[in-house]
This record gives C-alpha cells, sequence and structure tokens, in this order.
C-alpha cells in the first residue's frame, strides 16, 4: 500500500509544534493575501485581458488558502485518524474545485493543446474522486495525490514550456530570464514544500521535512505571485499571431479601415464586405433585440463583432478566445474615445482615420 | 486542547509584522516611484515608511527579547534597542511635520519643542537600567509624540482631497485601532508573557491589532502622489499648440472651475482670449531665448512674470512639434505634476493623430480634439 499516514504525528505536539504552526500559519496569511490582491486586480480592471490570469492565479491562491486552513486545523486539533481522513479529504476536495476555476480561467485565456482540455480532464477525476470518496475513503488520498496534482503539475509544465519557448514574450518581457526563474523556482518550490507536508514524507523526513516545506512554500507563493504580477502586463503577446483581420466599420456600413495580418486574398472587394459585414450585424441585432457582442464561428476561424455607439469593430480570427473579445472591445472604446466628435457629425471624410492603421499596429501586432 | 496559546499568538504577531514591513514597503516604493516629481508633501510617503519600519522592527524586537531571549546581558541590548528604534521613528516624523509646508496644518515651532523634549527620552534610556521603573520613561514622551502626530493627521485630512483623502482616513482608523490594541493588550497586563497566559487579553489584543494593521495596509495600497494643498485654485488655464501651424489643438479655462476669481486672475483671462498671442509669443520667446542663451538642445520649462507662472512642456516622438502651456498663480510643484499628466495622457491618446494633422481640415481638428475634455475632467479629479 502505497499510502499509510502514520497517526503517531497527530496531532502534532512537541517542541516543533510552535515553529511549524508559525510558519504554516504565515503559508495561509500569504496564500490569503496574494488570492486578495490578484482577486481585487481581476475586480479594479474590468474589462482587461490580463484579469483572465490574474483571476485564475485568485483561484488558485484561495484554494491553498482553504487547503492550509483545513490541513492545520486536521494535523493539530484533530486526535480521531478517521476524523482528520475526511478533514483531509474536504481539504483536496476544495483544494480542486478551485485548482479547476484556475486551470478553466487559463484555457478561457489561451488553448492548450486543445479547447478546456485540462478543464474536462480535471472535472472527470473531481467526479471519480467523489465516487471513490463514497466507495473507500482510504483511497482518495493516493487518488488526489496520483491524479489531480499530477494534472496540475503535467498543466503547469505545459504552461511553463509554453511560455520559455514564446519569442515575443521573451522580446517584449523585461528581465524574461528574471521571470522564468520566477515561474519555475515558484513552481518547484512549491510543490517540494508541498510534498514535504504530505504523510509519506512525514514519515521519512519527520516534522523537521514538514518546518521546511512550510519554509519552501512560503517562497513558492511569493516568486509564482511576482511571476504572474509582471507577466499580467504583457499577456496580449500570447494571442497576437491568431488574428487574420479586422474590420472598422460605420453603423450605416460604410468601411472605416480594414487590415490583413496575413496574406491578402486576391478580388476580395472590402466595400461590399463591410456592407455584408454590417447587415450580419443589424440582422443579429434584430434578431435578438440586443446590441451586443456576436460571435460566429465556422471550423478554424471565427468571426467576432463588437457593436460601439457609432462603429462596429469586426475581427476576423482562428480561435474565439476571451482575451481577443476583450481586446476588441478596449479598441472600438478607444477609437470611439478619440473619434467621439468626429463620428457624431462625420462628414464622409476618411482621411480622419488614417491613424487608427498605428493604433491597431500598437494594440493588435 | 493539543495546542498552546502561546503558538497562535506568536503566529498572529509575527503576521502582524509582516503586514507592518509590507505597509512600510509600500510607502517607501511609492515615494521612490513618485521621487522624480521632486513634490514636497510627496516626502511624508518617505517617513511613513521609515516610521512603520522602525516602529515594527522595534515591536520585532520586543518579542524576540521577551520570547526567545535568556541572556540576561542581551536581554538588556534588546529592550533598549525597542525604546530606541520607536524613539527614533518618533522623532524622525516630527522632524518631518516641523518642515514649513504643513505651517497651516500644525505649528512648527511647537513641533520643534517636542523634539528637543525627547532627548530626556534618548537619555533615560542609556543612563537607567531596563529592570528600573524610570527606563519606562520614555513611553511618557513616546504617548506626546503620537498624540500630536495623531492631531497632525486629523488636520491633515481635513487639508485634503480626494483619493488622497480617503487614503489619509483608512490610515487613520487603522491607528486608531492599533492604538485601542495596545491599550487592550498593555493596560491590564505590563509584560507580553503575562498577557499570553490571559486569553481574554490576548486575543481580542492580537485580533485588534492585525485589524488595525490590516486597515493600514489597505490605506497604503496605491497611495497617489501627495499634491500641495489648493493647487488647483491656481490654475488659470491650458494651451495645446502645434508648433509647426501655431494652432491651438486644445484649451482648457480653469477659471470655471475654481470658485473665487480675484482680479489677477481676471487680468489673464484677457490673454486666454488672444490664443493667437499666447502661440506666437510662446514660440517668440523660445526662438529668442535659444538664440541668445545658446542653449539648443535644453528647453524653457518655466517663465516668470509678477505673480503668475507660465509652465512648459514638450511632447515626444512622434509628437514632437507639440507643446503645452499652462498658466498658474503662483509657483507648485504640484502644477508642473499637472502638465505632466496632461502630456502623457495626451500623447497616449492622440500620439497616432498628430502626424496626419497636415491633411485634415480645422473643423475635423477641432472635434478630435474636442473629445479631450472628459480626459481633462478625470485629471482634475484627482487629489
Amino acid at each position: 500500500m502505497f499510502i499509510m499516514f502514520d497517526q503517531d504525528f497527530f496531532p502534532i505536539q512537541g517542541p516543533l509544534q510552535e515553529p511549524l504552526l508559525i510558519m504554516e500559519v504565515i503559508v495561509i496569511f500569504f496564500a490569503l493575501e496574494f488570492g486578495i490582491l490578484f482577486w481585487t486586480k481581476y475586480k479594479n480592471k474590468k474589462e482587461e485581458i490580463s484579469n483572465l490570469q490574474e483571476m485564475a492565479f485568485s483561484c488558485f491562491c484561495f484554494g491553498y488558502f482553504f487547503m492550509c486552513v483545513i490541513y492545520i486545523i486536521s494535523d493539530y486539533y484533530v486526535e480521531d485518524s478517521h476524523i482528520r481522513l475526511i478533514l483531509l479529504n474536504f481539504a483536496y476536495f476544495v483544494q480542486m474545485i478551485f485548482g479547476l476555476l484556475f486551470i478553466y480561467n487559463m484555457e478561457k485565456f489561451q488553448i492548450f493543446f486543445k479547447k478546456f482540455l485540462f478543464t474536462f480532464i480535471f472535472i472527470v477525476f473531481m467526479i471519480l474522486f467523489v465516487i471513490c470518496f463514497f466507495i473507500e475513503s482510504v483511497f482518495t488520498k493516493t487518488f488526489s495525490f496520483f491524479f489531480s496534482w499530477i494534472i496540475y503539475i503535467i498543466f503547469f509544465f505545459y504552461y511553463m514550456i509554453k511560455v520559455s519557448t514564446s519569442k515575443q514574450i521573451k522580446k517584449v518581457l523585461k528581465n524574461f530570464k528574471w521571470h522564468l526563474f520566477e515561474l519555475y523556482s515558484g513552481f518547484f518550490l512549491l510543490n517540494i514544500g508541498y510534498a514535504l507536508t504530505t504523510d509519506v514524507i512525514l514519515n521519512l523526513f519527520g516534522l523537521v521535512g514538514r518546518l521546511i516545506g512550510a519554509v519552501f512554500q512560503i517562497i513558492g507563493l511569493i516568486f509564482l505571485s511576482l511571476y504572474f504580477l509582471s507577466i499580467s502586463s504583457i499577456t496580449e503577446y500570447f494571442w497576437r499571431e491568431k488574428i487574420d483581420s479586422i474590420y472598422i466599420i460605420m453603423q450605416s456600413g460604410l468601411c472605416l479601415y480594414s487590415k490583413h495580418f496575413r496574406e491578402k486574398r486576391e478580388s476580395f472587394d472590402e466595400i461590399v464586405a463591410s456592407g455584408a459585414l454590417s447587415s450580419v450585424q443589424i440582422i443579429l441585432e434584430s434578431i435578438t433585440e440586443k446590441k451586443d457582442l456576436s460571435i460566429i464561428e465556422k471550423e478554424g476561424k471565427t468571426m467576432i463583432f463588437q457593436p460601439g455607439k457609432y462603429i462596429i469593430g469586426v475581427l476576423v480570427c482562428e480561435e474565439d478566445l476571451e482575451s481577443i473579445r476583450i481586446t476588441l472591445k478596449n479598441f472600438v472604446q478607444k477609437i470611439e474615445k478619440i473619434y467621439f466628435n468626429v463620428l457624431r457629425t462625420w462628414d464622409g471624410n476618411l482621411n480622419v482615420f488614417k491613424p487608427i492603421e498605428d493604433i491597431i499596429n500598437e494594440v493588435f501586432i | 486542547m493539543t495546542i498552546e496559546l502561546r503558538a497562535f499568538y506568536l503566529s498572529f504577531i509575527f503576521i502582524s509584522f509582516i503586514i507592518g514591513y509590507q505597509m512600510s514597503f509600500y510607502f517607501l516604493y511609492y515615494y521612490y516611484r513618485h521621487r522624480e516629481r521632486k513634490i514636497e508633501l510627496n516626502k511624508i510617503l518617505l517617513y511613513y515608511g521609515i516610521f512603520f519600519g522602525l516602529s515594527i522592527t522595534g515591536c520585532l524586537f520586543d518579542i524576540i527579547n521577551d520570547f526567545y531571549i535568556i541572556n540576561i546581558f542581551i536581554k538588556d541590548i534588546f529592550a533598549r534597542m525597542v525604546y530606541l528604534l520607536v524613539l527614533i521613528a518618533s522623532v524622525l516624523i516630527l522632524y518631518h511635520i516641523s518642515s514649513k509646508v504643513y505651517k497651516e496644518i500644525i505649528n512648527p515651532t511647537l513641533t520643534k519643542i517636542l523634539i528637543f523634549m525627547n532627548i530626556f527620552p534618548f537619555i533615560s534610556i542609556f543612563i537607567f537600567k531596563p529592570a528600573t521603573t524610570e527606563f519606562h520613561f520614555a513611553i511618557i514622551f513616546l504617548s506626546i509624540d503620537f498624540l500630536f502626530f495623531l492631531i497632525f493627521q486629523l488636520n491633515l485630512i481635513r487639508l485634503s482631497s480626494g483619493n488622497i483623502k480617503k487614503r489619509l482616513k483608512i490610515i487613520f482608523l487603522g491607528a486608531l485601532i492599533i492604538i485601542s490594541a495596545i491599550i487592550i493588550g498593555f493596560l491590564p497586563v505590563s509584560d507580553l508573557e503575562t498577557q499570553i497566559q490571559n486569553p481574554i487579553i490576548a486575543i481580542p489584543f492580537i485580533t485588534t491589532l492585525s485589524l488595525g494593521l490590516i486597515i493600514l495596509l489597505l490605506g497604503a495600497l496605491r497611495f497617489p502622489v501627495f499634491l500641495e494643498f489648493f493647487w488647483k485654485q491656481n490654475l488659470i488655464s491650458l494651451f495645446i499648440i502645434n508648433r509647426k501651424t501655431l494652432k491651438k489643438l486644445y484649451s482648457y479655462n480653469f477659471i470655471t472651475y475654481t470658485e473665487d476669481i480675484d482680479n489677477s486672475k481676471k487680468s489673464l483671462i484677457n490673454i486666454n482670449e488672444s490664443i493667437k498671442l499666447i502661440s506666437h509669443g510662446m514660440i517668440g520667446i523660445i526662438e529668442i531665448f535659444t538664440a541668445v542663451a545658446e542653449t539648443k538642445d535644453k528647453k524653457i520649462q518655466k517663465i516668470k512674470q509678477g505673480g503668475f507662472s507660465i509652465l512648459l512642456e514638450y511632447g515626444e516622438e512622434p509628437i514632437s512639434n507639440i507643446f503645452f502651456i499652462l498658466l498658474v498663480k503662483g509657483e507648485m510643484d504640484s502644477s508642473k505634476y499637472f502638465l505632466t499628466t496632461i502630456k502623457n495622457q495626451f500623447q497616449w491618446m492622440y500620439k497616432h493623430v498628430i502626424p496626419i494633422l497636415e491633411f485634415l481640415d480645422g473643423s475635423s481638428t477641432e472635434r478630435i480634439f474636442s473629445s479631450f475634455d472628459t480626459i481633462m475632467k478625470n485629471i482634475l479629479k484627482m487629489n
């Protein structure tokens, strides 16, 4: 049997109890603080792309916080091994829920292998975990170790490889190597630290190992937070290569501006296209009786319509990502902010919209 | 109960220290971030940072002394260090508020007297032994210092406005809660060892202390630039001019914004009416100055005339031919900061529009730049 917890250790007592508890409460404090910090950032920056990663990491920290709180109750207070087992299972389940939210938000921001693949796998394992808990609760610990934790690790590994191999991020992010170090060391320290607190390792190294583990977790959490704080400023570079073309159309159907990020198709009349696109939006609006974001999906291609007060922004891209939608919305808002008075009483002069080219280059390229 | 109160007590104490150090770090960080702006009042952030940093270190020394040090000699040194650090923190903040910029808030002479009085506790902590009552004489002076500082803080809140007022209120509330924690924790018992043996004292003390520090931390987060008091009342008008065409791109009259218009300002309103004079005149002055002073690579930043100042800012590539003129009464660092903020916002919004201005007619240009009104109103909301 792989997992067998030594009940001799619990509830934790002796000379190491005090420093251990202090360090573990500090882990809880940092997890809660970073959770609140990233949640506040997410709330304050409505409609920004970086939000999704910030929200994802906030969920991760909250999950870690709840899990550690339950760990402390079960490891320092509970004498009955059965109650401790139930509490630990509850802690894993809570961490799984927040872990699911973390992975879901990360996948909403960018696609890993296939859209929501990890989210799907995670949900399946969560269901299996619940079933396993009702069949034989002793196995749930092994189950959570082998499956949910390993999915986490695979997901993080894939993410880390994606970040480290991205040429664009390397180009844009200042101190790229240092931030990579934050990500890698944060990830490894947190996982090693967490592993050192598990019952299996506790049987090998005793409470000293757990104390070192708590220190590792604190440093790991700080490093990961620093990484997510820095990466949120350049998150748009993850999806730029997914965009095909953009159209800025007046509500009347007149094309103010269009740009193709890849090779332009021959015999393609943009005037006709913009008229047609505007008609699509009008039809959708009259059907739904709502002036809101519209998305038309076809295999491998997606068209996103973002109506403003005077103009409609249309983006043709490979995937429908939340980050692309937010960028388009911000872009339409920026154009309307700059040209508010021009658009209101537009006299047909297209010269006035020439700067849109540079704004697009700044936002989308 | 399998766990001692002491372990939980110390856990929360150490968390409180972490919060305190974070707060100190935030203040210092925000000060260094805006240091180049050279705004005198902004120095308060530096002193807040040092004050909290030293006070927290003093408290940390006290905890280490009470719970972990057994050696009498080292205990003695630590006890002196506790008072020394808190006294230095207190004197430093008093030194800062004795500056002339706060003369409208608190009497500088009174502050200087208080600084002088702090010499006595400094001497007492070196003369007397920590075991004696005289050694703790410093508490009386520290209490007076803190009370004085609280009055200062209240006056500061009264005179400030906007976001800064909100932040200062939060900090004040946090400080009051911390004082309550100290009263709860130390009025019934004098030392920490006795305190932790009594859960009725220890638990309310530690929770109130943590709460106060969290509130203080919330106040410290995203602390804005501390601009001078009443700086908005000195603003007269703003002009954004295209140097190439000598045409006005945007103008804003602050007189309508400020409530009282005195006669001296009225004379400048007449200048506002003649925008041509402003743009041509300014460019003329710049050209003459550059030729006479042979300073082609340097730019005029400020022109003073009587009780008025004309502040100038220049656009950066690709809008280097745009310059920003701000007419103000008197001389304030905050006005310069305000103009730089306007320049940055204008650049962000129109950097792509400016290069094509020559292709546009006057009416289109006017309509484009009139949208800046919304941004301008937002900038005016600061502090």
